[in-house]
């Protein structure tokens, strides 16, 4: 591995006897939108908490642009940071708050002040420049948080769910935000959350973790369809997991064996050990039946309907086949006509669509 | 309907509290050759004079002392682990269940030239002749002090706690060293409680009446004593209830202007907003 900008080798925090971090090892390039994804009690805050300085790393180095951080206190990282629940002082107004930085890197008043306009200007807040924080809108808050981290210009831009506390609609119209900002001032962004949808649309590259490892690293639509594990294909979006009992590999492909039944595979080398099969609903077409169960690339099989719920451009499906209950979603358009409970059908996904994922996170070859 | 359950307590004070002063400031118009010959003696009498800048140069340095050691405790209250902060709050608490009497008397006990903390010094060498602790100023100083701490204490922690930590992180995140940060963040936030706490002992200290007659030893007489004094000696009523209605004003002018910077709310175990 080449060194990155931002490097993260063999991270171990322990509280007590307690693991917090179990050995992460990270590298991103400059520019990058990093996001630690993972459960809560994951470490991923842990992780990004060591990197600001404010959690003492048990074993392990960070290394910024060459730069040792573990050694350094956090006002001396010079890196931002936008804290869960943004940490404004509520006893300055929003262009204190974001001259505050500068001030304290003994910048001159008029330099000062016209970077504050600037900053403001760019994340919309120009005419708010005199309120209290109070006196803002979550959203607006989350904003100022940003504008007195991006004030100074630093390397890296931490952000520590910076959208957990507002509600659904505003979330989607600030990770647009956010995506923009990063794209206009390109400063590299490490960002961490326990929400999917977050880490699959704002970021470039997304670690996911589990119990205080690392389970895969890699780009948004490499980790949605090729995950790793069991837990990557349940945590990043829905999946239906079955444990694979065994898998031979014959001259016409590789099957595997799924509740007794042989179903044809696409060979997955990464997985050693325990492996099971993700297969994502969308992947599952639903038909009349009868079709054509020739076609050596798809994988056809009988389903009994048992539940139908109807989202407006898709169809949710909860089916029982051979190798046990499934979910599908169809578009609705595709569907023809409505499937009713108890009906039977036929199911088929091309053989590629099923993964062959690990069972376990720790057995997982690590790279 | 409810009227009737607080109508106790008005009563009670009305008769008990407002009524009675009322009949001083009555008093302290009417007494003696009325109510110019009274204000006007407070106003120029030399031994007055003295005795109140006595009381306000006590005052002040006490309440200076008492509220900084105050936010020193009530800081590392913020910072130390439960458990020791349980310990910690006991120590605090337990000398208001004691009686101010005999607090006084202990640190008579404690202080006085033949006492544990002379012996001591001695003994090491620091000195050779006993050191006059009590009977003096300072004697009354460290009992008003003493006494005080619980006061100043409880008010700030109260405040403090309400502080978010993360802004003492997102100071530091920003580039602000340890002081800076709490310089530039923390002390201006816990003001409010500072101000509280300062209302609190102030007014507190110009009150004080047992401390300084037991630990001042007779030398040191404070206003409270000198209003007693005045009127257990038989002296003048008129002059007594005049001294008091001018305390009683800056004691109210005192918690009129300060407490308008005051966080109550946070002292009195409300919520903020």
């Amino acid at each position: 591995m080449s060194a990155g900008f931002l490097e993260i080798r063999n991270l171990v925090k322990r509280y007590g006897g307690a693991v917090a971090v179990d050995g992460a090892s990270l590298s991103i390039a400059k520019g990058d939108f990093l996001t630690l994804l993972g459960p809560s009690g994951s470490g991923k805050t842990t992780i990004l908490m060591a990197i600001a300085g404010f959690v003492k790393p048990t074993e392990g180095e960070i290394v910024l642009s060459g730069r040792n951080l573990v050694p350094l206190e956090p006002e001396e990282r010079d890196l931002g940071i936008v804290f869960q629940g943004y940490a404004l002082f509520p006893h300055m107004t929003v262009a204190q708050n974001v001259a505050f930085p500068l001030e304290l890197r003994k910048w001159k008043p008029d330099a000062i002040a016209k970077r504050v306009e600037e900053t403001l200007a760019m994340v919309d807040l120009t005419r708010f420049a005199d309120r209290r924080p109070a006196q803002l809108s979550g959203g607006q808050q989350q904003r100022v948080a940003l504008a007195r981290c991006l004030s100074y210009q630093p390397d890296l831009l931490l952000l520590d769910e910076p959208l957990s506390a507002l509600d659904r609609q505003l979330r989607a119209r600030l990770q647009d935000e956010i995506k923009s900002l990063h794209q206009k001032v390109g400063v590299t962004v490490v960002n961490v959350t326990h929400d999917q949808d977050e880490a699959l649309s704002m970021s470039t590259h997304i670690a996911v973790i589990n119990r205080g490892r690392i389970v895969q690293y890699g780009t948004p639509d490499d980790i949605y369809e090729n995950p790793a594990t069991r837990f990557v294909a349940r945590f990043i979006g829905r999946s239906n997991v079955a444990t694979v009992e065994r898998i031979e590999t014959k001259s016409d492909g590789a099957s595997a064996l799924i509740a007794g039944q042989w179903l044809p595979v696409e060979p997955n080398p990464a997985v050693a050990g325990k492996a099971a099969l993700s297969l994502r609903p969308e992947m599952i077409e639903i038909g009349p039946l009868g079709t054509d169960r020739t076609d050596a690339r798809k994988v056809v099989m009988d389903a009994r309907i048992e539940n139908c719920v109807y989202h407006g451009g898709t169809t949710a499906l909860d089916i029982r086949t051979a190798i046990g209950p499934l979910r599908a979603e169809m578009p609705t358009s595709r569907l023809g006509v409505r499937p009713t409970a108890g009906a039977t059908v036929q199911a088929s996904w091309p053989v590629r669509a099923g993964r062959i994922v690990s069972e376990d996170d720790t057995a997982l070859d690590q790279q | 309907m409810y009227v009737f359950f607080v109508l106790p307590a008005a009563l009670l004070l009305f008769f008990l509290y407002l009524l009675p002063l009322a009949r001083i400031l009555m008093i302290s118009a009417t007494d003696g050759q009325g109510f110019v010959a009274n204000y006007g003696a407070v106003l120029t009498s030399a031994p007055i004079h003295r005795m109140v800048w006595t009381t306000v140069e006590i005052c002040a340095i006490t309440t200076v002392a008492t509220l900084l050691i105050s936010y020193l405790i009530a800081y590392v209250l913020l910072q130390v682990s439960e458990r020791t902060r349980m310990w910690m709050m006991l120590c605090i608490l337990v000398p208001l269940w004691v009686s101010v009497l005999v607090r006084a008397f202990a640190w008579i006990a404690v202080l006085n030239n033949s006492g544990p903390v002379n012996s001591l010094l001695q003994y090491t060498g620091l000195t050779d002749e006993p050191v006059q602790l009590v009977r003096n100023q300072f004697g009354v100083m460290l009992g008003m002090v003493h006494y005080m701490l619980p006061f100043g204490i409880l008010p700030l922690y109260a405040a403090m706690k309400g502080i978010d930590p993360k802004l003492i992180s997102a100071a530091r995140a920003l580039g602000a060293r340890p002081f800076t940060a709490f310089r530039r963040v923390f002390l201006p936030l816990s003001l409010p409680g500072l101000y509280s706490a300062f209302v609190i002992v102030f007014i507190f200290s110009l009150g004080f009446y047992v401390t300084p007659a037991i630990l001042g030893g007779g030398r040191i007489v404070m206003i409270a004593e000198y209003i007693a004094l005045l009127i257990s000696q038989g002296y003048d009523w008129g002059i007594a209830a005049a001294l008091a209605t001018m305390l009683l004003s800056v004691v109210l002018a005192v918690v009129f202007i300060a407490g308008r910077f005051a966080d109550w709310d946070s002292v009195l175990g409300g919520s903020r907003r």
